[in-house]
């Protein structure tokens, strides 16, 4: 199957969904709720605390995920708590449970027949390397010979490498395509966030769109030196946990992929990677006037 | 007079100002030195030389635009410096008439070089910046397998923190070694930075 | 290419609307604000020699929208003739996004070994015309898709004209077969520089032969308007794009901006603006 189109109207939840399960999936609606002003997160001591606004702003233009969510928040809860208590996990489990058909019905996730079948494929590949292994061996006793450790050896490897080939991760083949389109697609959205101000602004920032896609798709490290940077440090896994939290990744390892900051800067990688830049790179119908500016 | 001798010779009057100006002082003479009869340079002397170096001047802008693009980070943190510095670049006469820009990029960032650690003026995080954004343009190169550039600064932050344009900019002094690595020709970078005395994450 | 059969061919593209010059600053709005831009442009020359990342952005694109590759350095009005090695690279690039048309203009950009860097105006003359066509033939022993070719800006006239400037475009048209790439910017910015009617030189067109526009501001520099991509498109620009649809069978638009880039709000504005143009005059949906 061919790797799916980026939607017209991509859900950033189903996004992280995808990308890192139901936490992830929590943490963007947290998010969403944040920039919606209608969560805020405080700080109490070294503690972090994820709770309702006290003016309530209207909820009309809320998911039923977010309502979910937002309903959930009756008291502040710890940050480390939203997670390791599970009970808002269980009341999301719905929508991820639809995310999750959903997702599988695009085969992005791995399903429930493709496991079967590397199930199959690694009781048939054990079968044969063991049935094979242990002929091999009686044939060397009966002849005996007794130095099958070699035998041995290539057996247990050959059932590593049987089980390493089968694994049935997650997210399958097509998802991760998929995830890398949607990373690639969006990767600009973050040199369109500006530097961080005071985390009490972000909850009265308009509600923009990009940035929670951005943590769709890259997760909440991608909100690091933005408004939302307190967000981030508060909601932030493990290096290992987040794919493409943005850690490094801004640092560019093609030209000015990812260091050519804001949306002010025209790209630099566009004019670095032609091979023929002699005429205009940008302003492609330049005349004599000169393409910004004569230069003075 | 043919087209060829006419495109050849306004090729020639737009990219070097020194031709230039020795034409329009003296075109009988100076046309004769680059090949042209009297006649040709007569009609040609008949163009405005107040419009020829307009649109002269415009190359020059663009060659300034596209250098600065490539070198984003050091032109936006050096200001009009970098523009003071990059007019005495240009005005070196180029063979071949208007360079690539990624070429002219490159001699830039090392004639920039050599002019900062001169001058000596400023941090030294500024001269860490340039030779990043020179470092990456060697590396855009989808011939080159490896390239690798000392900071004494921790790039990584340097540079995502001047990309978010920052004020000030996140300036930790540490020696950090860089690395951009292709596994193969026109195969895809990656990029590593290592600060002592800790490892610091792959980046990508 | 006889003129009836140009004629029937460029008739034949088919309508895409209103685009946008792709930059990479763009790439995540214009994801998501898919369905507001009808197909883009790309500069087909950072695509011809590029790395990994630039064919899988082209890749990317390819897969959601129309592209039409815009070459900057055929030099087609070249009396030396075209770069061969550059030509192969495009036709391959041409044939891989199989576009209903591809573009280029009439200037040159080198001549005796010397790069210009610059989309320089060549002399309005009939061997100027015929070493046009001798190009575009060139060009089309290797790429089938229609090629328009675009009008540029220009602040001096080269000596040895014997025609108008949009005398000469109708001779290269004509000769040529080709399409028009109308720079509405450029023939506004002309019109004000030069100080000629821009409807005067709308009328002296082929309108039949105008299968595209490019829009966009500019600014004015020392009494000079500049072709700088650099801003909102202002009003006049707006008048010539209305009158140009309401005459020519224009195919599509694009938004050329390049510089000072404004939030993508604003660039959808734009767009939205040029589209009710166009469906006002019947040109798309």
């Amino acid at each position: 199957m061919p790797t799916p189109m980026i939607p017209h109207d991509p859900d950033p939840h189903e996004i992280a969904y995808l990308r890192g399960g139901e936490n992830e999936v929590t943490r963007s609606v947290i998010f969403a709720l944040v920039q919606k002003g209608l969560l805020q997160i405080s700080q109490q001591g070294k503690d972090h605390f994820v709770g309702q606004v006290a003016e309530q702003k209207e909820r009309r233009s809320l998911s039923p995920i977010e309502r979910r969510t937002l309903d959930w928040f009756t008291q502040p809860q710890k940050t480390s708590e939203v997670f390791h208590s599970g009970a808002l996990a269980s009341q999301l489990k719905p929508f991820c449970s639809a995310y999750e058909q959903r997702l599988k019905s695009e085969q992005l996730l791995t399903t429930d027949e493709m496991r079967l079948r590397a199930r199959m494929v690694i009781v048939a590949g054990t079968l044969a390397i063991l049935g094979l292994g242990a002929y091999k061996l009686l044939i060397a006793l009966s002849r005996g010979r007794f130095n099958v450790g070699f035998l041995v050896v290539l057996s247990v490897a050959g059932l590593i490498l049987l089980l390493l080939v089968c694994r049935t991760p997650r997210v399958s083949r097509r998802g991760h395509e998929y995830m890398e389109r949607l990373r690639l697609a969006f990767e600009r959205l973050k040199y369109g966030a500006q530097p961080s101000q005071q985390p009490q602004a972000a909850g009265v920032q308009a509600f923009d769109p990009s940035m929670l896609l951005l943590v769709g798709v890259f997760g909440v490290g991608a909100l690091a030196g933005t408004p939302y940077d307190s967000f981030q440090q508060s909601f932030r896994r493990g290096a290992a946990g987040d794919a493409g939290t943005g850690t490094g990744s801004s640092c560019g390892s093609s030209c000015g992929s990812s260091d050519s900051s804001s949306s002010s800067d025209s790209s630099s990688s566009s004019s670095c990677s032609s091979s023929s830049g002699s005429s205009c790179s940008s302003g492609s119908s330049c005349g004599g006037g000169g393409c910004g500016g004569c230069g003075s | 007079m043919g087209l060829v001798e006419v495109q050849r010779t306004l090729a020639r009057i737009y990219t070097d100002a020194e031709l230039r100006e020795r034409f329009f002082g003296d075109p009988l003479n100076v046309g004769r030195e680059i090949g042209l009869s009297a006649e040709e340079s007569s009609n040609l002397a008949q163009m405005s030389a107040a419009q020829i170096k307009t649109f002269a001047d415009s190359l020059y802008g663009k060659r300034l635009l596209g250098v600065g693009k490539l070198l984003a980070m050091t032109r936006r943190t050096l200001g009009a410096r970098f523009d003071a510095h990059f007019r005495r670049f240009a005005a070196a006469p180029v063979q071949g008439g208007t360079p690539q820009y990624l070429d002219d990029a490159m001699k830039f960032a090392t004639y920039l070089e050599n002019s900062l650690c001169e001058e000596r003026v400023g941090s030294g995080w500024t001269l860490d910046l340039l030779r990043y954004e020179k470092a990456r343009l060697k590396a855009a190169d989808p011939k080159r397998r490896v390239v690798a550039a000392y900071f004494r600064h921790d790039i990584s932050r340097l540079v995502r923190s001047v990309a978010r344009k920052e004020e000030p900019p996140t300036v930790v002094k540490r020696a950090t070694v860089a690395l951009w690595v292709r596994s193969k020709p026109h195969g895809p970078v990656r990029y590593s930075a290592f600060s002592a005395p800790s490892l610091f994450g792959r980046g990508k | 290419m006889a003129a009836a059969g140009a004629d029937k061919v460029l008739r034949d593209l088919p309508a895409l609307g209103v685009g946008l010059g792709f930059r990479e600053p763009f790439r995540g709005d214009l994801f998501m604000h898919r369905d507001r831009v009808d197909f883009l442009e790309i500069t087909a020359d950072h695509y011809l020699d590029a790395p990994p990342e630039k064919l899988r952005e082209l890749e990317l694109l390819a897969e959601h929208f129309t592209l039409i590759p815009h070459a900057l350095n055929l030099s087609l009005a070249s009396a030396e003739g075209v770069d061969r090695d550059y030509l192969k690279k495009l036709a391959r690039l041409v044939r891989r996004l199989d576009p209903p048309w591809w573009s280029d203009h009439i200037a040159f950009t080198r001549a005796g070994g010397v790069d210009i860097g610059h989309l320089s105006p060549t002399v309005f003359s009939e061997e100027a015309a015929q070493v046009i066509a001798r190009n575009v033939a060139a060009a089309r022993e290797l790429i089938d898709a229609p090629l328009i070719l675009e009008n540029i800006t220009y602040m001096l006239t080269v000596p040895g004209g014997q025609v108008s400037e949009a005398e000469f475009l109708r001779a290269v048209l004509e000769r040529t077969g080709c399409g028009l790439l109308l720079d509405v910017t450029n023939l506004h910015i002309n019109s004000v520089n030069h100080g000629y009617d821009w409807r005067d030189f709308l009328r002296k067109l082929p309108a039949e032969r105008i299968v595209q526009l490019h829009f966009v501001g500019g600014h004015w520099h020392d009494g000079i308007l500049v072709d700088s991509h650099s801003h909102p498109t202002p009003e006049d620009v707006w008048a010539v794009m209305d009158e140009t649809l309401r005459r020519a069978p224009v195919k599509g638009v694009i938004l050329e901006r390049d510089e000072n880039i404004p939030p993508f709000s604003e660039i959808l504005r734009e767009l939205d603006r040029a589209r009710e143009l166009g469906r006002k005059h019947e040109r798309w949906d």
